[in-house]
């Protein structure tokens, strides 16, 4: 990822930084997630009229970096004269979650580089800017948390994990082909931390995704029309016409009984989840012992 | 035919296991065979499930280190078409290390007996099992011929496997590349091995030397921005320097 605390041995534009008097950089990025690729929308916005101007010559290029460090995956896509970028990602390509940076890089070496915004200890001193150097990070990177068959291993996964720095409770999103649950970052990392720890991520798993479920199941029944082009509704549809097949019951009884069903889609969470907590108490009141 | 593999329960049961199993791991080259041998007395035919991955039989060659690079021409050969995505699944690889190639494990990767278990079962997991994320999976002692040939195979050469068998010369190599992400980058990639085969920097210090400096330069610079000439030319200021260094040293 581009480096935010780096020494770079010349002015750098960062959200806060304290090279340029008054110019500003930041970028909104809007995750869609669909059955076979995550397209990364980006908004870009600077107001330093130097750097744009290095970018409409092509001297300087938005590059934004993406990266799946459990998939080995990274790639780097640049753009030109470009604030709103659009990137594809397979979904093969991606484990787990995406770092997502974007920065504006050198693409070949600027001899006296001055722009009118630096402060004013960078008056009248004329930059060397080698090609490839960076000018400018933007320092929100999200991170996407994709759960690949972890939760409904038999279905595709419907879910979709992302993390917010501004909100301290989960919300979800059903407007998506994955229903995107947001977290705060803290919770979000923790998960993440969590992985590949199977009692742990048990007890997550049905804390998260349960009640999500639960109201997911009775947005289906009254929103279906709403809905029912999304990949999580088909999905999910097909597992509950499974259910009323193998258990001899209404799609009706379904709807009225969301918990329950929710659980059941979940591969009984719930109860493990419980099983796993007394597990590890006990684990616990041994070694106090 | 399609590549069996593990299914999940029984990969996490194993490593569950672990220390129960120790003295099969202990002597695999007396029985390599020992868990599919448990399977079939026990009666358990659904261990195993069919992947998505079309795969021709294939064979590698038993013994030590010296077998590696001839063993990740074969291996990656046979399964070029595998996506890194698939290349991490603890599935695969824990049934190629127990299931497909054990005799191979016992002649390559013989565990020493530890008296610390918690030692011994960490040796264990990173060479029998793959453990989740990128650094568990390139332990196993399949799956990094794998991924050696993946990062270093490049079919614009004669010898499309040249820049594998450099990666494979020195555990060292491997190590350097494999634990640190410019594996990611191609371009970053063949010009350093290129430059460790023209200066005969394959030994443990010039090569690690090489690496640090690589990653130096990339704290102002960009690594990933540079494209092919550019990255040799980097390399190739970056091995006159160590050699500079060197001099100044004697």
């Amino acid at each position: 990822m581009f480096k935010i605390k780096g020494n770079y041995p010349y002015p750098i534009l960062l959200e806060d930084t304290i090279d340029y008097k008054t110019s500003k950089i930041s970028a909104k990025y809007l995750y869609r997630g669909s059955k076979n690729s995550h397209n990364i929308k980006i908004e870009c916005e600077i107001n330093n009229k130097d750097i744009k101007k290095l970018i409409e010559d092509k001297k300087a290029c938005y590059a934004v970096q993406v990266e799946s460090p459990n998939a080995m995956y990274r790639k780097m896509f640049e753009f030109y004269n470009n604030d709103e970028i659009s990137i594809t990602i397979e979904n093969d390509e991606v484990i787990d979650y995406l770092d997502i940076g974007i920065a504006i890089i050198a693409k070949e070496n600027i001899e006296n580089y001055q722009n009118e915004d630096f402060v004013d200890a960078y008056n009248n001193i004329k930059m060397k800017v080698s090609k490839n150097e960076v000018l400018a990070v933007c320092q929100n990177v999200r991170q996407i948390i994709t759960l690949n068959d972890e939760i409904l291993k038999e279905v595709h996964s419907i879910f979709n994990l992302k993390k917010d720095d501004n909100i301290n409770y989960v919300t979800y999103d059903p407007n998506y082909d994955r229903i995107l649950i947001t977290v705060p970052k803290e919770i979000g990392d923790f998960y993440l931390k969590c992985k590949g720890m199977k009692d742990i991520i048990t007890i997550l798993n049905s804390i998260l995704f349960t009640p999500v479920l639960t109201s997911i199941i009775n947005d289906m029944n009254e929103a279906e029309e709403e809905f029912s082009s999304r990949l999580w509704f088909k999905t999910l549809n097909n597992k509950i016409n499974e259910i009323i097949k193998e258990e001899q019951v209404t799609r009706e009884m379904i709807y009225d009984n969301p918990y329950e069903y929710a659980q059941k889609l979940l591969k009984n969470v719930t109860i493990e989840s419980i099983y796993e907590l007394k597990n590890l108490l006990e684990i616990q009141e041994g070694d106090d012992e | 035919m399609k590549q069996k593999i593990f299914k999940t329960k029984i990969v996490d049961k194993l490593e569950e296991d672990i220390i129960v199993n120790k003295e099969y791991y202990l002597n695999m080259d007396e029985n390599p065979t020992w868990l599919i041998d448990m399977f079939r007395e026990s009666g358990n035919n659904n261990f195993e499930v069919s992947s998505k991955i079309e795969v021709e039989p294939f064979e590698l060659v038993l013994g030590g280190p010296e077998t590696d690079k001839q063993n990740a021409r074969i291996i990656y050969s046979h399964l070029k078409e595998l996506k890194p995505v698939q290349a991490v699944s603890t599935e695969l690889w824990t049934y190629m290390t127990h299931i497909q190639f054990p005799q191979y494990m016992a002649s390559r990767w013989k565990i020493k007996d530890n008296e610390n278990e918690k030692k011994l079962k960490e040796v264990i997991k990173q060479r029998f099992f793959a453990i989740r994320g990128s650094k568990g999976v390139i332990r196993n002692g399949i799956a990094r011929l794998w991924w050696a040939g993946y990062w270093g195979y490049d079919e614009n050469r004669e010898d499309p496997f040249e820049l594998v068998d450099i990666i494979l010369d020195k555990q060292e190599i491997y190590e350097h590349i494999s634990e640190r992400s410019y594996n990611r980058n191609k371009n970053i990639l063949i010009a350093a091995l290129e430059a460790i085969k023209e200066n005969d920097m394959y030994s443990r210090d010039p090569s690690r030397a090489l690496f640090k400096k690589i990653n130096s330069y990339g704290s102002d610079k960009h690594l990933d921005a540079l494209d092919l000439d550019t990255a040799k030319e980097m390399v190739a200021e970056l091995v006159e320097e160590i050699k500079n260094e060197e001099l100044l040293t004697i």
